[in-house]
């Protein structure tokens, strides 16, 4: 009995607390973490701060040095940069973690049918997911984006369905891998559903894959946001987002180059983040890389 | 053994289809109209006639199935705004399209295939680290913003390069000139797949490193030198011939941002505008066409895949 004991002594460790350790070994994923938790706290609490209102133009004060009334200075219209990385942060990073999860729905449910149902099904899904990946998308996104707007909604929902083919594939390889185990079997013979098996057994097993997905798909999708509304396609003037913040800086290269620094930093190191953060959370949820600790 | 191939890329034609044909239909249901006909204070005659001339005065159902009878027919139909064949302005735009990404192209394989193999052999030294870590912050960095700070630069801070275009206007041909133009988009459009070719090409080669064969040919005493230059490398050439599959489409969707930034007169550039105005056909001749070619260039490289690897049987 002492033996049985023994041997079976559990290694309590959560994955919180694995992810804690493994997050504070990786300097450039600790600080993501902390530049993530300050900018979504800042967008958050901005409502509550007296800073100056992003939009407001001030056409006596335009180019303005950094101050302690302007933190990073003024733009072309006098508005003050600070405001405005805070506002578009706002607008980025809703845009970028909804599209985000919008594709792992997708995906999930895309994976999830073709893994388990298999033949014919899983054919054409996993033919018609590799076409896709074969097309370039972009253009066709453009022209959507061009006509529909380009409001956070029609952003979300463009990009959301147009990148979720990675995760599709992912996922289905995880019910592929969990789908002929014992606990499915047992479902099956209980008389569970379909739908049943698929939600309850099979996509809890594949959360670490969903989360890690998530977290790199919003640096992606980040990217093409900015991107679009750089076009002037995306989110439209005057609400302020890094990717439109970042055109209007182009046309002032030769008098206020700093003003195309900011945003694109924001950008960067938002991607960096999520890319980062999505690298350890794999490493934690992997217990082959667990191991070597 | 071609079989598959062909029944992917006929697949892949098929989705093209499908998807065209949605965005069709979301760009005809939206509200608001042809760019051309935004001026309210334009005479109704001259409306009617335009909208007639277009073929747009027909319900959208009848526009789709005669749009989409041409394009079975090979017949990419004429621009709205321009009104000339679409295959013509594409054809026109095709060079420097194929240009900037042969550049590109040149640029990803040249530094981002050295840059993985150095890192691999060295692992974790810190010219690896290095080199992964600037991989993995260009990964992150938008290629747009990066073109604005290598304007900010070059072109306004130290004046070595030009800002936009394609040639010196009114100059004969001349090969420092373009090249001196080239430099930036090229860089520019390069910089997310060198970075993605880098950690590709390093994690490949450290796991063939693993590989039996690489221990026989170590284990009967063949110097490190000649398992890397022939063991390793002809293997680690295999997989980078898929990764060019992937890229291509992120090549040239990244032309619209890259071409649009520099002024570089390609089909990038010319789909950006043609969205911009509603230019239905031109917008979706373009993607019709790059993604014929592509699909065909993706069946190309699984054929000599399966021609390079003997392991590989579809």
């Amino acid at each position: 009995m002492s033996a049985v004991a023994q041997t079976t002594k559990p290694k309590n460790r959560s994955l919180w607390r694995i992810f804690w350790r493994m997050l504070l070994r990786n300097r450039m994923a600790l600080f993501g973490f902390v530049f993530l938790v300050l900018i979504t706290t800042l967008v958050m609490i901005e409502p509550l701060v007296s800073l100056p209102s992003p939009n407001r133009i001030d056409l006596l004060n335009t180019y303005a040095p950094p101050s302690a009334k302007n933190f990073l200075g003024t733009d072309e219209n006098g508005r003050d940069v600070f405001a405005r990385l805070i506002a578009g942060g706002r607008v980025s990073l809703a845009v970028g973690l909804s599209a985000a999860v919008l594709t792992v729905l997708f995906g999930a449910l895309i994976g999830l049918i073709s893994g388990y149902f298999g033949g014919l099904i899983d054919r054409i899904l996993m033919r018609f997911t590799d076409g896709l990946l074969s097309i370039p998308v972009f253009f066709l996104l453009l022209a959507v984006v061009a006509i529909w707007g380009g409001g956070p909604l029609v952003l979300i929902l463009a990009l959301g369905l147009t990148r979720w083919m990675g995760t599709a594939r992912l996922i289905r390889g995880e019910v592929l891998r969990f789908k002929n185990m014992e606990f499915v079997t047992a479902a099956q013979s209980l008389g569970a559903s379909d739908g049943r098996i698929m939600l309850k057994h099979l996509l809890p097993q594949a959360v670490p894959v969903l989360i890690v997905s998530t977290s790199i798909g919003v640096g992606n999708v980040m990217l093409y946001e900015a991107a679009l509304s750089f076009l002037g396609l995306g989110i439209q003037p005057p609400t302020p987002s890094w990717g439109n913040m970042l055109t209007a800086s182009q046309n002032y290269v030769f008098n206020a180059p700093h003003l195309a620094v900011y945003p694109g930093l924001m950008i960067l190191f938002s991607v960096l983040a999520f890319n980062s953060l999505g690298d350890v959370l794999r490493d934690a949820f992997d217990p082959r890389m667990r191991s070597g600790q | 053994m071609f079989q598959y191939l062909v029944k992917q890329a006929a697949a892949s034609v098929l989705v093209l289809l499908v998807v065209v044909t949605i965005t069709f239909f979301l760009i005809g249901l939206a509200p608001g109209g042809l760019g051309l006909l935004a001026d309210p204070n334009m005479d109704p005659e001259v409306r009617a006639n335009i909208l007639r001339n277009l073929g747009l005065d027909q319900p959208l159902y009848v526009q789709y199935l005669n749009w989409m009878g041409n394009i079975l027919q090979g017949d990419l139909g004429r621009s709205f705004t321009f009104n000339r064949p679409v295959l013509d302005m594409i054809l026109e735009r095709l060079p420097a399209t194929l240009l900037l990404g042969a550049a590109a192209l040149l640029i990803t394989v040249g530094i981002g295939f050295s840059a993985g193999v150095i890192a691999a052999r060295f692992p974790n030294s810190l010219l690896d680290q290095v080199l992964s870590f600037i991989s993995f912050v260009l990964l992150a960095t938008p290629g747009f913003w990066l073109g604005i700070l290598l304007i900010i630069v070059f072109a306004v801070m130290l004046g070595w390069l030009p800002a936009a275009g394609m040639q010196t206007v009114g100059k004969p041909f001349d090969i420092a000139d373009r090249l001196s133009y080239l430099v930036m988009p090229a860089i520019v459009l390069a910089a997310g797949t060198t970075a993605e070719l880098m950690r590709y090409t390093r994690s490949s080669w450290l796991e063939i490193m693993n590989l039996d064969y690489i221990r026989t040919a170590r284990s009967k005493g063949l110097a490190e030198r000649v398992v890397h230059n022939k063991h390793v490398l002809r293997n680690a050439l295999i997989p980078i011939l898929t990764i060019f599959g992937l890229f291509l489409p992120r090549l040239i969707g990244g032309a619209a941002v890259t071409e649009t930034l520099f002024a570089w007169p390609g089909m990038g550039s010319m789909a950006v505008a043609a969205a911009v105005a509603r230019d239905t056909p031109l917008v979706l001749g373009i993607t019709i066409f790059i993604s014929t070619a592509v699909i065909l260039s993706n069946l190309l490289i699984d054929v000599l895949y399966s021609i390079i690897d003997p392991r590989i049987r579809y």
